[in-house]
């Protein structure tokens, strides 16, 4: 069928196109059936994924409750279908607890509100429908509310993720967009690469030009949220002592392993990006970079730093084969003064003294919501 | 066929102009891009960080800042977390890499920090989803797999006393066959099969149960094993 693919044939070998080799329509058939691949599929892996311990994520208001923001890319402007998962369990029994996701795509906003019905350790899931705007984007804005059912229920979050449903094969006939809607992907007709047919300088310029594309796909490294709001019933030293800010206790462990292959310096366009959410402005030291967000005192938002990456300063963790290279916050002195730490008699240091999402000069200057994204 | 893991130059359009002539390297590079794109470059990723209590007991502390793990885990504890991990349709073998915290030896008794790992199937009939088998019996890691056996007690809550979580990771070895175990086994990767019963499982989310005792898991990384060499 014309625009499909199978997962069983998309790798042309290049050695089938050298001098001397018979020409065989099968290579530029697995050609097309790739192209239609990556794009139908590429990263519909994880966009986002975070994991609560002690019971830090905790709610038990009766509404809906705004508690966590995070940064994702998108996969293209056809993949329009976010899929999220809960793993959560209740205190209590109640069928009035509710997790809500909201989906915004330069102010277009998609929704879906999920049931929380389970004492034990369940999952629940449900994707989000969003018309994507017509306008070039390449990241969404999640947004996670949570209402337990007051004394009755208590609602605890174990783990969230999202995920983009890939496109199915076939794809959709005629030009597609990714991130850039003046530029066309064309989804290959593979019926068009069958052994009784020419192959065309289209074809190349087409192939050419998809690989570009594809080639700017954004990947999800790293999503963290603060958890702002948790409430429960028992005290601070049991339940709802959320990681709000980006502490001092994350050095070293708010990393992952972005994707740094040779060839990754000469790519045109986005390489690789910190999305920061903060109140007010923080310089700090993540990769190998130091990132300086100005922004006005005691307002919130998103901030996007293209990072440098030195691939020879990365040392690597664990072994996995690929140029993946550890990216994460410093182990530092200017990161132990700028994140928050519990030293308020020591000059310079980050000790709040207000718990977002109340903002004033007690809690300016603070990171509530990071994501590294990379193509 | 080798699979190359760098962007490699993508020829020049003209060279597939009518008229020119059509020399094999530029379809040949064609083919490795591609082959860069589906197998590289798109392998499956997900980077799970634990946010955990921010509350400091040894100072009955909490300005929503994590301070840093502090080792007070009691003797015995356990913990489970369902994590999902959406493969992708040439998804085969796993790498984890954990980063985790054992009990502190200042609770004054001897810590044997163990963590298990197994893959779930999962389905979705429209209803939601169910776990539908195993898709990998999983490992185990303990004492004698590297897990180190306990942490230094946090004595007070500045930035240059928090403890340095700690690393394991599955390995990137891949066995020479599927796993047959039924109970959880040394490290090694973790493997996802094309099917579970009648159930499609590459290309589909799959839950990752992580179990844990006498330590609290920081961070699960899974990441699709980069295969240098695949059969067309």
């Amino acid at each position: 069928m014309s625009n499909s693919y199978n997962s069983t044939t998309i790798l042309a070998d290049p050695s089938s196109v050298v001098a001397s080799r018979q020409v065989t329509f099968e290579t530029p058939e697995r050609m097309a059936n790739a192209i239609n691949y990556c794009f139908g599929r590429g990263h519909c892996s994880n966009v986002l994924s975070q994991a609560y311990g002690d019971r830090s994520f905790n709610q038990d208001s009766s509404s809906l409750t705004e508690m966590c923001e995070w940064r994702i890319p998108l996969a293209s402007l056809q993949h329009n279908q976010l899929e999220c998962v809960v793993n959560y369990r209740l205190h209590g029994s109640s069928t009035n607890c509710n997790a809500k996701f909201i989906l915004d795509v330069d102010g277009t906003t998609a929704s879906t509100t999920i049931n929380l019905p389970t004492t034990t350790n369940g999952i629940v899931n449900d994707t989000i429908s969003i018309t994507m705007p017509s306008s070039n984007q390449y990241y969404a804005t999640l947004t996670m509310e949570v209402e337990g059912d007051s004394t009755t229920a208590e609602v605890e979050i174990y783990s969230v993720m999202a995920s983009w449903k890939p496109l199915t094969s076939p794809l959709s006939a005629g030009a597609q967009y990714q991130y850039d809607v003046t530029e066309d992907f064309y989804p290959m007709g593979t019926t068009r690469t069958g052994v009784n047919q020419s192959l065309s300088s289209r074809f190349g310029h087409h192939m050419i030009d998809n690989i570009e594309i594809v080639r700017q796909r954004m990947r999800s490294y790293l999503t963290w949220s603060g958890i702002y709001s948790a409430s429960s019933g028992s005290s601070l030293s049991v339940a709802a002592a959320s990681e709000i800010y980006v502490g001092v206790g994350l050095i070293g462990l708010f990393a992952s392993y972005p994707l740094i292959p040779t060839g990754f310096e000469e790519l045109q366009g986005r390489k690789i990006e910190a999305h920061i959410r903060t109140i007010g402005s923080i310089s700090f030291d993540f990769f190998g970079n130091r990132i300086e967000i100005t922004r006005t005192a005691q307002t919130v938002g998103w901030t996007i730093v293209t990072l440098d990456v030195d691939n020879a300063t990365r040392s690597e963790r664990g072994d996995v084969d690929a140029p993946y290279y550890l990216a994460s916050i410093e182990y530092s002195d200017d990161n132990a003064k700028a994140l928050v730490s519990a030293s308020p008699t020591a000059d310079g240091y980050n000790n709040p003294t207000t718990l977002y999402p109340t903002v004033d000069a007690g809690n300016d200057g603070n990171i509530i919501g990071f994501t590294l994204m990379g193509v | 066929m080798l699979i190359p893991t760098t962007y490699n130059q993508i020829p020049s359009k003209q060279a597939c102009n009518n008229g020119s002539k059509l020399f094999g390297v530029t379809m040949s590079t064609m083919c490795s891009s591609l082959a860069q794109l589906s197998h590289v470059k798109f392998l499956g990723h997900a980077n799970y960080i634990f946010s955990r209590s921010a509350y400091n007991s040894n100072i009955s502390f909490y300005n929503g800042g994590k301070l840093g793990p502090d080792g007070n885990i009691s003797k015995g504890a356990t913990e489970s977390f369902k994590l999902f991990y959406k493969t992708t349709q040439i998804s085969q073998w796993l790498n984890l890499i954990i980063a985790y915290v054992p009990g502190s030896t200042g609770d004054g008794v001897d810590f044997d920090p163990v963590i298990e790992i197994e893959i779930k199937a999962l389905n979705d009939s429209g209803s939601g989803y169910s776990d539908v088998g195993y898709a990998d019996y999983g490992i185990r890691f303990d004492k004698s797999n590297s897990l180190q056996l306990a942490a230094q007690p946090a004595t007070n809550s500045s930035a240059a006393n928090f403890i340095p979580a700690q690393y394991v990771d599955t390995g990137i070895i891949i066995p020479t066959s599927a796993p047959t175990n039924t109970t959880p086994v040394p490290p090694r990767p973790l493997y996802i099969p094309n099917t579970v019963s009648t159930y499609q499982v590459r290309g589909e989310l799959v839950q990752i149960n992580v179990s844990c005792e006498d330590c609290k898991v920081m961070s699960v990384t899974v990441v699709d094993i980069y295969q240098a060499e695949e059969t067309p």
